[in-house]
């Protein structure tokens, strides 16, 4: 059986309500758009419980993605929203790992970028150990 | 390299709901703005240098 090399991250920690600290799964990873030759690096959160992709619409026009010509998307969670699906590249610094990944964008996210179950979770064995405020990324 | 976990030392409460772009390892903001475009464009060439994230507001527990 082939063997795990798993790579231990920290939670990243963030303000937090009435002045605690709120820690979160975040990595960096880069998208690009092939049409455009664009790039960015974002810090993205880790997200067991995102279907797919999401990523703020910000980032689409960072990447210079003609949304008129992109499908719409329509997510749903606490609240929902529509927004537009784009086929981008998002690579792993850490892993030197690409995969291609339709995203849904959308302008009501919070954060930048969310990595879920259908692109991230595929790729990259997860897990958290919450209690020693770390995760541990194995790509597969 | 060895990335900062620690954003409260970097990111604060003027820079909730605002684009910020980080040095690779996450220990120095370089800028901020609510619009990721602009700051990009005042960046210039050395846009892809660093690490942009879009901050969350302090006071909000947050579900995806």
């Amino acid at each position: 059986m082939k063997r795990m090399r798993w790579r231990e991250y920290d939670y990243t920690a963030q303000l937090g309500p009435r002045g605690s600290y709120s820690h979160r799964p975040l990595i960096t990873v880069e998208v690009s758009y092939k049409p455009t030759g664009e790039k960015i690096l974002v810090n993205a959160m880790i997200d067991s419980g995102t279907d797919g992709t999401v990523m703020h619409s910000s980032v689409a026009r960072a990447l210079k993605i003609d949304s008129s010509t992109c499908r719409k998307a329509t997510l749903g969670g606490i609240g929902s929203a529509v927004g537009f699906a784009a086929t981008v590249g998002i690579y792993v610094p850490d892993f030197h790992v690409t995969m291609d990944a339709t995203v849904a964008f959308i302008d009501m996210l919070p954060a930048d970028a969310l990595l879920g179950q259908l692109h991230f979770f595929q790729r990259f064995k997860v897990r958290f150990d919450k209690d020693l405020n770390k995760f541990f990324l194995a790509a597969v | 390299m060895k990335v900062n976990a620690d954003l409260t030392t970097v990111i604060g409460k003027e820079h909730e709901e605002k684009w910020v772009a980080l040095t690779k390892d996450r220990s120095s903001l370089i800028d901020y703005s609510e619009d990721l475009t602009e700051l990009r464009d005042r960046l210039g060439e050395k846009k892809n240098n660093y690490v942009y994230m879009r901050v969350l507001r302090s006071d909000t527990e947050y579900c995806f």
